[in-house]
């Protein structure tokens, strides 16, 4: 098993190499920053000495091996715009994407895991017909449509709800949250449901799925027929198996929640990451850019090798890896 | 049972949230105060002021940081750190420092600090948009105690317009310092009218009055700024009270906000030009095509092309139906009140027959095809006004293909994208603002011929040039007499508008709104400060 | 969240495939005995027909801009054009569009992208994930390596680095959708592939000597088909709805040929202002054409799981 998480771990960096160069070819097809931001008084001679500058006129494998140099240096390199380390600019705004992903997680399963379970239990009742087609609505409808629908009833409508920002926030541990103020909540809120309307579905619908298939078992029925109470039935011997998936996915999709943060912050100028790699690629910050797809890679293959290590840890069955391969 | 781990995991996280969010409900007990809360379309990228000078820093710069020479609303000169300037010939300025300013820390503000200040703003490491455009001309030369000479290369009639740019630092805390210990406040120490409390990237930047400032005492104590980008939200954000005042309302907005109880708006024109260029140079053009697809002639070469263009154009319509009035339909290079406007050059009145006739007699009785190239992100409402003006000019027969691309993809194209680095588009939408508070910028960058030894016309992307406009800007850049040079620069405007160098097609109004308890008067430089803004009555 | 990672999504709707293919007329009938699935269908229907036609059913051309006037813009429904003579049925946007007719438009491209990008996609991944198991060893470490490391990349970041590369333009976004979605089907064809690859037949078309791209095509493929179809559908509305959020962005579809997406966001800025019409309409449009799809896509995959008749 070791042998294969080495080989895994290997095989992400070299995703991570492959990415880099891919967007390092791909930024350098698009340009620079310098035409975009040069003062409109400079000469054109000002301009040859900034591209000069930042070796913008060397060949990109000259910049790419400067960029590889400063990795093995640790560096990732200095934001065209904030004019600090690449890597601290993201883990600045890293909070404020973790709480709105961790909240929005967690409303996903708590709302999305009872009405999985009841939709499962009474599947022909029409509160279940109502909440499938509900989460029909949440899985395929786009997340920037909801946001927007959501600031129009609850901001501007009925006026209950900031309609973005991150409002007021408390120190802890050294850093801004917003989960810790009365004032934050109310922000975190309508952008958390946003994010968490997609996995709540995906949850309530793996979760009908599994009591679906788990009920007419043999176990379940036994359980029934040694005359224990219908409550410890379902929630007992029936969630315990339905929520395995259900863990795996919220595992799983914990780093695309962060990924698509992208459009919910900046529908509701949550100042985290996704916004920032907004910012970044309209500007050009081809460190910052660069910087945050690498986090992001690493974060999926750490999600997924530490799911897989559960997996195998918690089933001897399955051989390592094995998860999702066939 | 193996399952109990799996739960123990599931149910971790579950146990530890609920705490976390009662905390926080116990934790809610520091309220804002009652100082200013501004709400700020752009964020700040860093608060080192010699990094980029665009709007959103120069904004928080000017709060924490005096300037050598001050510009007021309409970007007229004003006293600042000096008390007083005079140019002692056509290459030497000397400027006299106030008596009394001081630093934050207590320190006196000397000749030493300018000359620092002057040093460093030209030499931070990668700041694209910086101050070498200013000051790369100039030395610096100590006096006495009290006075600075500035002696430029040759002639320089705006010495002190170009000096408003640049934030005066102090030395003792600037001297080596990074833009890191300007973003910390470590070495955040100016002599403006504010003095920096703390910055929270991406979130806020909250600055304390300088009860010891040498100038008008601001009427807030306490000042925060926040960055709300979202233009939808910044409104959202007025109207629940969370900030006093924003900038940069949606053309969207206004109709909406003037009905709203508690809240007016502050307008005020932009020292900005938005306007269309054409491909002036090469003699066939990438983007016009005859209506059948084949090459013709670059058609933007004879004037009447440009004239029926400029004719086809209701400037006033953009400016009141796409803008909402967030702009002012244009005439010139620059808007009334600001030096080198030509009042004699008005907006020319749409006329489409005649506009269809030009063409005719151009020889393009059936109109051509163009691609009209245009940024999306970079103006108010800029895809909607590229739109607009490829209407208008579809009723003069002229095809016109619109291509709106975000900045970062149009301003490589715009300047370099062509074979051989030479500017791409053949018709284009961009803009050129005034900085300088005066004409010479757009005349200088924009008229003048594109011409890299002497570093003129860099912003010229249409290759215009015209032998007579240009010696005629020069003649004016070396005149120091302001009068003489103002008749020298309105005549350069008169001239580059007759002859359609370009199509002035608006300029933007900045748009503010703030609470009505508040009093404010609007900028024309962009900006919004905390200073400008009073309690009403 | 408009989508996810494939990894889900093929947890959430992967099928087994068929035992056996069961007649038409019978699967027919099991999909008409679902009313919600009926609705699905006809709306789609009609969708489908509108986009098709829609140069005969609206009053305006609304890509063509001498046909709108800006003096008409930011009417409300019901007004009528002062030079067409026409009803703005569910008004105007700002540059003068009649709004149904741009809807209907909008339609035409959005389904287009979304129809066109979830074929390419599933032909190639498809072929792709077939061809891994049946080849196997090293063939199939390969593609799937390649498809691991596409879907380690979330879609959204995938098509935005794409567009931004390549510019904007309905082609673009086609192409940024295919590449951002064929490794959903490689993986789900593959996982089809290998049950069917282990059954008897394929060893025997084997020892008999057929060629293998006969196997392949002859008997492999249809035996997947059905999965591939349930996941086609559900991409179909996935594809719209991201062509609508990269639009959203800013880095779509041109601003003078709006999506329903494109028209949304546009129109969205006139939202605080009441001029509601611009963006809850096309709306509207997406939220049906979306719905349609899932309604006849979860339909298909109930009959085309076999383990309902369980």
């Amino acid at each position: 098993m070791f042998a294969s998480i080495a080989q895994r771990i290997l095989q992400g960096l070299f995703v991570m190499f492959c990415m880099t160069l891919i967007v390092f070819a791909g930024m350098h097809a698009i340009g620079d920053p310098v035409d975009m931001l040069i003062s409109p008084q400079a000469t054109q001679a000002e301009r040859a000495r900034l591209i000069a500058e930042f070796g913008f006129d060397k060949p990109l494998w000259v910049q790419y091996g400067r960029f590889l140099w400063g990795l093995v240096h640790l560096d990732l390199g200095t934001s065209y715009i904030f004019n600090q380390p690449a890597l601290q600019v993201i883990v600045q705004r890293l909070p404020a994407t973790l709480e709105l992903a961790v909240l929005a997680t967690l409303i996903s399963v708590v709302v999305g895991v009872p009405l999985g379970l009841y939709a499962g239990l009474r599947p022909h009742s029409a509160l279940s017909r109502l909440i499938m087609g509900g989460s029909i609505l949440g899985f395929s409808l786009p997340t920037f449509w909801i946001g927007m629908m959501m600031i129009m009833l609850f901001s501007v409508k009925l006026g209950w709800l900031p309609s973005g920002g991150r409002g007021e926030t408390l120190r802890a541990l050294g850093v801004e949250w917003s989960f810790l103020t009365v004032d934050g909540l109310r922000h975190l809120l309508l952008p958390a449901v946003n994010l968490a309307l997609f996995n709540m579905s995906l949850i309530l619908r793996l979760t009908r799925a599994g009591v679906a298939e788990v009920m007419p078992m043999d176990y379940v029925r036994l359980a029934r027929a040694k005359g224990l109470s219908n409550g410890r039935v379902i929630f007992v011997h029936v969630l315990k198996n339905v929520l395995i998936p259900v863990v795996t996915v919220v595992g799983l999709e914990f780093g695309s929640v962060i990924a698509f943060s992208v459009v919910t912050e900046t529908i509701y100028s949550w100042p985290g990451m996704g916004k920032l790699i907004i910012d970044s690629i309209n500007l050009l910050d081809r460190p910052i850019i660069v910087a945050y797809l690498m986090i992001i890679v690493l974060l999926f293959i750490t999600i997924n090798l530490v799911v897989d290590i559960i997996y195998t840890l918690l089933d001897p069955r399955v051989r390592f890896g094995a998860r999702g391969k066939s | 049972m193996k399952t109990d781990r799996r739960m123990f995991l599931g149910g971790l996280g579950l146990a530890l949230m609920p705490g976390a969010l009662l905390r926080g409900a116990a934790a809610y007990a520091v309220t804002p105060d009652g100082g200013l809360v501004i709400g700020m379309a752009s964020e700040t990228s860093s608060i080192d002021p010699h990094w980029h000078i665009v709007t959103a820093n120069s904004s928080v710069s000017q709060h924490i940081f005096d300037r050598l020479v001050h510009m007021d609303e309409h970007q007229g000169v004003v006293p600042g750190l000096a008390e007083s300037w005079k140019a002692i010939d056509d290459t030497t300025w000397e400027f006299t420092l106030r008596a009394g300013a001081s630093f934050h820390d207590g320190a006196p503000v000397t000749v030493e600090d300018l000359i620092f200040t002057y040093e460093r703003a030209q030499n931070v490491q990668g700041a694209i948009f910086n101050l070498r455009a200013y000051l790369g001309d100039k030395t610096f030369e100590k006096v006495d105690e009290r006075r600075l000479r500035v002696i430029t290369k040759s002639a320089n009639p705006i010495v002190p317009n170009e000096l408003t740019a640049v934030a005066i630092i102090s030395k003792a805390h600037g001297e080596g310092a990074s833009s890191e210990d300007y973003n910390s406040g470590k070495a955040t120490i100016g002599s403006g009218p504010y003095r920096f409390v703390s910055y929270t990237p991406g979130q806020s930047i909250v600055l304390a009055r300088n009860d010891a400032y040498w100038g008008p005492k601001p009427a807030w104590a306490k000042v925060e700024i926040r960055p709300i980008a979202n233009g939808g939200s910044r409104v959202a954000a007025l109207q629940s009270g969370d900030v006093a005042l924003i900038d940069s309302v949606p053309p969207a907005d206004m109709a909406h906000l003037a009905g709203v109880s508690g809240i007016k708006t502050t307008k005020a024109t932009a020292n900005r030009m938005v306007f269309l260029f054409f491909d002036h140079n090469r003699e066939t053009t990438p983007y016009a095509k005859a209506n059948d697809g084949s090459e013709i002639p670059n058609p933007f070469r004879d004037l009447r092309v440009r004239q029926a263009f400029n004719l086809a154009l209701d400037k006033a319509a953009i400016a009141n139906r796409i803008l909402s009035d967030a702009g002012e339909a244009a005439s010139q290079l620059v808007p009334e009140g600001i030096f080198g406007f030509n009042p004699e050059v008005s907006v020319t009145k749409a006329d489409a027959a005649k506009a269809k006739a030009l063409l005719a007699e151009a020889g393009f009785p059936e109109g051509f095809t163009v691609t009209l190239h245009g940024p999306n992100d970079r103006f108010i409402r800029d895809s909607a006004v590229l739109q607009a003006t490829a209407q208008m000019l579809a009723r003069i027969g002229v095809k016109v293909e619109v291509d709106a691309m975000p900045s970062n993809i149009f301003y490589k194209r715009a300047s370099s994208g062509g074979p051989d680095g030479v500017p791409e588009f053949s018709f284009f939408l961009v803009g050129y603002g005034a900085a300088t508070g005066e004409s010479s910028g757009p005349l200088r960058n924009l008229i003048h011929s594109y011409d890299k030894s002497k570093g003129y016309g860099s912003n010229n992307r249409g290759r215009y040039s015209n032998r007579e406009i240009d010696a005629l800007i020069e003649k004016g850049m070396a005149t120091v007499d302001d009068t003489a040079r103002k008749a020298i620069f309105e005549e350069c405007a008169g001239r580059a508008i007759a002859d359609v160098a370009l199509v002035p097609l608006y300029y933007p109004i900045s748009v503010w709104a703030e609470s009505d308890t508040l009093a404010f008067a609007g900028r024309s430089d962009e900006r919004t400060l905390a200073m400008d803004v009073q309690p009403a009555g | 969240m408009s989508d996810t990672t494939p990894a889900v999504t093929s947890a959430a709707t992967s099928v087994p495939a068929a035992e056996g293919a069961r007649p038409s007329r019978e699967l027919l009938q099991a999909f008409l005995a679902s009313p919600s699935a009926v609705i699905g269908l006809v709306l789609l229907g009609i969708c489908v027909v509108a986009a098709v036609f829609a140069p005969w059913i609206v009053p305006q051309n609304p890509y063509d801009l001498i046909q709108l006037d800006i003096l008409d813009g930011q009417l409300p429904p019901g007004s009528v054009s002062a030079a067409g003579g026409y009803t703005y049925l569910l008004g105007t946007d700002d540059q003068g569009r009649d709004m149904f007719s741009a809807i209907v438009y909008g339609l035409r491209i959005s389904l287009g992208v979304g129809v066109i990008s979830a074929l390419c996609a599933a032909v190639i991944g498809a072929s792709l994930g077939l061809f891994a198991a049946y080849r196997g060893g090293r063939t199939e470490g390969a593609i799937m390596r390649l498809v691991d490391l596409q879907l380690s990349f979330p879609t959204i970041l995938m098509a935005l680095m794409i567009l931004a590369l390549l510019g904007k333009g309905v082609g673009n976004v086609v192409l940024a959708l295919i590449l951002a979605e064929w490794a959903t089907f490689a993986r789900a064809a593959r996982g089809a592939g290998l049950v069917e690859t282990r059954k008897e037949y394929i060893e025997a078309s084997a020892v008999l000597g057929l060629p293998s791209w006969r196997i392949l095509l002859r008997h492999l493929l249809p035996n997947c088909i059905p999965p591939l179809i349930v996941i086609a559908t559900v991409q179909v509305a996935r594809a719209i709805s991201l062509e609508a959020t990269l639009s959203f962005l800013g880095v779509g579809v041109p601003v003078t040929e709006p999506s329903l997406g494109l028209l949304i966001s546009s129109g969205f800025q006139f939202m605080f202002s009441g001029l509601y019409w611009m963006s809850f309409y096309p709306g509207l449009a997406l939220l049906l054409i979306i719905v349609a799809i899932n309604l006849v896509g979860d339909r298909l995959r109930d009959i085309l799981n076999p383990r309902r008749d369980a």
